[in-house]
């Protein structure tokens, strides 16, 4: 009887965590949004905004976005948000909420960090990965003329950066729906370099010209220590991009501001005149203490025997 | 010595001793309920603080902004009122004012009370008590904290020491006159502790100056240990910290509280054990004009803390500024209120005789503490809400503070532990050095005791 107890105790506290657990996984979905739609015009301008937010914000862990069936991240690891999946089960408002409240572990809420409208903007970036997505008909959203888009297939893109003039040019070449070579025009490429925690835009709206090629200034970026930055090049449907690692300078040596004695230091880097203080002035007080505690063993021995 | 004058010291031993060693034998029923009652509040922060060690930090109100709450509050609080020890033991008493000797024990003993309750309770604030060692092997000396613990330490040995060397000549007594009054385990104790005291010439010459060592040196001992408290805050970039006069301004509130803590106490005491002939009056009105000399000092640094960077208006301080002073900021009433009933209003009262009678004294002693309490909590908080670099990614409700339920349980705890001690050491000792109210009336210490 005792042990069934025991046992029923046991079922109701490893359920009880196993509950906690998920609730602290869980998505937040505001009531009056969780069938919203999008709330921004689902059009260039807006894609491009929230690539740009998405660049800054959120590539950091979720990485480059591709259109893919199923998620090809490992368990635990920020999804690709490009997988069908993804955009089959969630309206527009309820990614819009998981932006904006995050689920409590990986996923940090954006609301403080993030604009209302630039995560409406993300959203519509995320859609333009969505093979089937059907944007909400407003009557404010711009008619979306797509002057002479390019409807070949991109097969290479090659990225390459002049030291002398400090220009990084990107060139593209296509192939229309018949094999045959054609330069692609007015395709938006982002230019990036490459950072922890966010890249830095280089250009993000220019479309290539005649040559299948746009052109970009590289201004003053700090490097590595090698004297190098990564320079990422990307076509906006993200199907291809380049990545070139330049040299810009020669390089330079880091101090690591942890070397040598300071107040700021390891352990083991102690200035000086800092342990000597202390140590003078700890093991002072501790011989007054010490003298003390003797002189009580004085008076003990002054006893009346 | 003559006849007669023997005659006389017996007498007035007689009744010092049947004053001041009554209390020790005697467990009066208000005695007992207030123990049970501290007990209760204690068990249950027990129970409480078995919360927190289980779940860890997160059951309290401290998130990524305000990692510093109440128990930090708490401690700057406890060093704080410990500093009494010093301020009358040491600074008045080698001033050779001769009026704080019967109430300098109960200072002592406030001091190591509240001392040791500091130590615990930074203890309570960690998430990972378990890996409290790892301060002392793997602590930076360039860090106030290691500063903090050595100083701490440091200063619980001399209260220790300066509690039980006054009280040898008294354990003597104790041990020569009260071996049938007592339980044997109690009597053994007063035998060890009284360390053979006999009264001889020579053993009051190493205690007096045993004495007057440890005197000197608890005042830069005790200097330090609020100065590097005060550090904690101060060497850190915060509005609200970021302050030159951090130290003497932490020193000076701490004789605020420290002299409020032991008003209370000495009216209490009195009141219990009956010891009106010793605690005079006259006590209380010495007290209630060394209160309102350390206010007004604390006034005068609360002046230069507040209103220096409130001229100036700096970015980040206009906004501390403005959540203490601002009605509708979100420590406005609280600010006001302490600084009202914690300086402004007792230093107004102390000006006047009729209040500084006991009881109007207890009353300014109770409002002095519970407002340095107050203050400590508003020293420590709101700076930590208006952080120079905003923390990025964390939920809306981490940029408040709001103490859960658990973390007050645990203080209120903490406190009572601190008041424990203070009861059992005011009931297992005599609260008043006999042999030095003695040796003021004029009894040759060193023949009879």
């Amino acid at each position: 009887m005792k042990k069934n107890i025991l046992n029923i105790l046991g079922l109701i506290s490893i359920s009880l965590l196993i509950m906690g657990n998920v609730q602290a996984q869980q998505w937040t979905i505001d009531p009056e949004l969780k069938d919203a739609q999008l709330k921004v015009a689902y059009d260039e301008a807006s894609i491009d905004a929230g690539r740009a937010a998405y660049e800054k914000n959120c590539k950091v862990c979720h990485l480059e976005i591709s259109a893919i069936e199923k998620n090809d991240r490992a368990a635990g690891a920020a999804p690709n948000l490009g997988n069908q999946e993804f955009h089959k089960s969630n309206t527009d408002g309820e990614i819009y909420c998981k932006i904006s409240h995050g689920n409590g572990a990986g996923m940090p809420p954006y609301e403080s960090m993030i604009s209302e409208d630039d995560r409406w903007k993300l959203v519509a970036y995320f859609r333009s990965y969505c093979d089937s997505y059907e944007a909400p008909i407003s009557d404010d959203a711009a008619p979306t003329v797509v002057a002479e888009k390019f409807e070949g297939t991109i097969t290479n893109m090659t990225l390459s950066y002049d030291v002398e003039s400090k220009i990084a040019s990107v060139v593209l070449e296509g192939k229309d729906s018949a094999g045959n070579k054609v330069i692609p025009k007015n395709v938006k490429v982002s230019v990036y370099v490459k950072r922890y925690f966010g890249n830095l835009p280089l250009c993000t709206d220019k479309k290539t010209d005649d040559k299948g090629m746009i052109t970009t200034e590289l201004g003053a970026v700090p490097t590595d220590t090698n004297g190098f930055v990564t320079i990422i090049a990307t076509a906006n449907d993200g199907k291809v991009s380049a990545e070139a690692s330049v040299q810009l300078n020669e390089g330079w040596t880091w101090e690591n501001p942890l070397d040598g004695e300071h107040m700021w230091a390891t352990r083991d880097k102690t200035p000086l005149w800092l342990l000597i203080s202390y140590l003078s002035v700890t093991i002072g007080v501790m011989l007054v203490i010490g003298w003390a505690a003797f002189q009580m063993f004085r008076i003990y021995n002054l006893r009346e025997r | 010595m003559s006849e007669i004058k023997k005659q006389d010291d017996n007498v007035i031993m007689e009744k010092i001793r049947k004053d001041i060693l009554t209390p020790l034998t005697t467990f009066p029923l208000g005695f007992k309920i207030w123990v049970g009652s501290l007990l209760t509040i204690i068990a249950v922060s027990i129970w409480a603080y078995t919360i927190q060690f289980q779940d860890g930090l997160g059951v309290t109100g401290m998130r990524d902004y305000v990692s510093w709450g109440l128990y930090i509050a708490s401690f700057v609080f406890f060093v704080a009122t410990a500093l009494v020890g010093m301020l009358i033991s040491a600074v008045v008493g080698l001033l050779g004012q001769k009026w704080i000797i019967p109430i300098s024990r109960i200072s002592e003993m406030i001091a190591l009370a509240f001392v040791m309750m500091a130590g615990v309770v930074i203890v309570v604030d960690m998430g990972r008590p378990d890996r409290l060692l790892n301060l002392f092997i793997h602590g930076r000396f360039q860090s106030p904290i290691v500063w903090d613990v050595t100083v701490v330490n440091a200063y619980v040995f001399i209260s220790i020491l300066l509690l039980l060397l006054p009280m040898l000549p008294d354990l003597g007594i104790i041990r020569n006159h009260m071996k049938k009054d007592l339980p044997k385990w109690q009597w053994n104790m007063y035998n060890i502790l009284s360390l053979g005291w006999a009264g001889t010439p020579g053993q009051y010459k190493i205690l007096h100056r045993t004495i007057r060592v440890l005197l000197i040196l608890i005042v830069p001992v005790a200097l330090a240990i609020h100065t590097v408290t005060s550090w904690l805050s101060a060497l850190t970039l915060r509005a609200g910290w970021d302050s030159t006069i951090f130290g003497p301004y932490y020193v000076t509130g701490a004789f605020v509280a420290g002299s409020g803590a032991l008003i209370v106490a000495m009216y209490f005491i009195r009141r219990a054990y009956k010891l009106e002939d010793y605690i005079t009056d006259f006590h209380f009105d010495k007290m209630g004009k060394l209160m309102v000399l350390v206010s007004l000092v604390y006034l005068y640094f609360n002046l230069n803390e507040f209103l220096v960077p409130a001229y100036k208006m700096k970015t980040a301080d206009a906004h501390h500024i403005h959540t203490l002073f601002s009605l509708h900021g979100e420590y406005g009433v609280m600010f006001w209120l302490t600084q009202t009933f914690g300086l402004l209003l007792p230093i107004f009262l102390g000006f006047f005789k009729r209040f500084r009678k006991p009881f109007p004294m207890m009353l300014i002693g109770a409002s002095l503490v519970v407002g340095a309490w107050f203050k400590r909590v508003i020293i420590v908080v709101p700076t930590l809400i208006h952080a120079h670099l905003p923390i990025q990614n964390v939920p809306e409700n981490f940029t408040e503070y709001n103490a859960t339920g658990i973390e007050i349980t645990v203080t209120l705890g903490v406190i009572a532990v601190a008041v424990l001690i203070i009861t059992i050491l005011a009931k297992l000792f005599p609260v008043i050095p006999m042999w030095e109210i003695a040796e003021e009336k004029g009894v040759d210490i060193e023949k009879d005791l």
